[in-house]
């Protein structure tokens, strides 16, 4: 039986006491459905956003815990996300509850996905209606991309920018926007982000460091307004930041360490910053079989709502002819 | 380009946007006195963004404070507001 979008929660417990209860956050997974629909061609890529029907698998009879979840718009197959889609959030729910001490390291706690407990209607609220801009689509002909996976590619000379960015940098944390287009073979329902080139985010009110790299409104305004200024019509396809080696690294060529992973906060400021379905998180930085004067890099993208690494792909061949199918923006 | 709705006395439409201006909030019969914090949180829901990150919000160019009404930073009807994140990268913090 289909409950609403919000009526979900997930919940921390042990030894069957509930610790903390949060909304279930379906945005990345109806993202993953709805961006799914658009490369298909099964859901009109207008930026309108159809009813969401959410189905809980219930592990029990007394449907209680969900064991997964069933999203689906109208006329469309379903996608079933099972339990452990959700551990992101359980994952960051609990990393607070550390943060703030209602848990302990070692304490040993479960989470699931359960029905929200029905509760009184508060005071009427404002309505509420969003409205969004159709996906950047670029048409392309992708002879070589295979269907069900959004394909990656990079130019090789963005890479070498950003790494020289990296090795400017020294030992603090430095970021950027990358660019590009994403494109979009309608015949054969595949759709490819090429990353083109990068501007810098400025950091924000708390700076950077060798471990952290703040970003804040003027990061992002800055940015937007760089973008906005280029002639070549490219499109914020993501970001990139390091983790550069330290300095006894960069003096022993034969050390082995990795500083190359999304960490926990990257993850989130992807959520946060970068949710779109197409959007890529690059980390530079060392590699373990790279010396620290050559950083190296991976590369983190949405899959099936969650965020995973992929193989980076580097553009070896001329970018295939495009014609745009939407001029971007929220229709008046 | 949105449309003013007339309104009832002590009541605002606002449109919240985030920073990608790819999609947009637009709350309708907003109390005066509802507080900054109460829209921006309405609208992470609305618009499916992460409820734990932290959102900052500007209007014409000026930081709001989340805890002060709608009437007290001086937001009009179909004044429309924007939301950023307020983030932080790295190894760790």
């Amino acid at each position: 039986m289909a409950v609403g979008a919000g009526e979900l929660d997930i919940v921390v417990e042990r030894d069957g006491t509930v610790l903390a209860r949060e909304s279930l956050e379906l945005g990345p997974y109806a993202e993953d459905l709805r961006f799914t629909g658009a490369v298909r061609g099964t859901l009109p890529n207008s930026g309108a956003l159809p009813a969401l029907t959410v189905t809980p698998h219930w592990r029990d009879a007394d449907a209680l815990t969900a064991e997964a979840v069933e999203l689906s718009y109208a006329g469309l197959p379903a996608r079933r996300y099972e339990r452990a889609a959700f551990s992101p959030q359980a994952s960051s729910l609990i990393a607070a509850m550390l943060a703030d001490g209602r848990l302990r390291e070692g304490d040993a706690v479960r989470w699931d996905v359960v029905a929200r407990r029905a509760l009184p209607p508060e005071r009427p609220s404002a309505t509420t209606r969003v409205r969004r801009a159709p996906y950047p689509l670029t048409r392309a002909m992708l002879p070589d991309d295979a269907p069900g996976e959004l394909a990656l590619r990079c130019e090789p000379r963005v890479l070498e920018e950003i790494r020289q960015k990296i090795l400017d940098a020294g030992v603090v944390e430095r970021a950027g926007l990358l660019l590009g287009r994403l494109l979009h073979d309608p015949a054969r329902a595949v759709a490819r982000v090429a990353v083109l080139d990068t501007v810098d985010l400025v950091a924000g009110r708390e700076g950077a460091s060798a471990v952290h790299f703040a970003l804040g409104p003027d990061s992002f305004l800055a940015a937007r307004r760089a973008v906005a200024a280029r002639s070549d019509g490219l499109q914020t396809v993501g970001w990139w930041h390091s983790h550069p080696s330290c300095e006894s690294c960069l003096r022993r060529p034969e050390c082995d360490s990795d500083t190359i992973y999304f960490s926990s906060h990257d993850q989130s400021v992807h959520a946060a910053a970068f949710g779109a379905p197409y959007m890529l998180g690059l980390v530079g930085g060392k590699l373990g079989s790279q010396p620290a004067s050559r950083p190296g890099f991976r590369i983190y993208a949405w899959q099936g709502g969650r965020i995973v690494e992929r193989e980076l792909v580097l553009a070896e061949r001329r970018m295939p002819s495009t014609v745009p199918t939407h001029e971007g923006g929220i229709e008046a | 380009m949105t449309t003013a709705q007339q309104t009832a006395p002590g009541l605002l439409n606002v449109v919240i946007e985030d920073w990608s201006l790819q999609q947009e909030a637009h709350l309708s019969n907003v109390s005066r006195h509802a507080t900054v914090g109460e829209i921006v949180r309405e609208a992470v829901r609305a618009l499916e963004l992460p409820s734990r990150s932290p959102f900052q919000a500007l209007h014409r160019g000026r930081q709001l404070n989340p805890s002060e009404t709608l009437d007290e930073v001086g937001i009009e009807t179909d004044d429309r507001i924007e939301i950023l994140p307020e983030v932080t990268a790295g190894r760790a913090v």
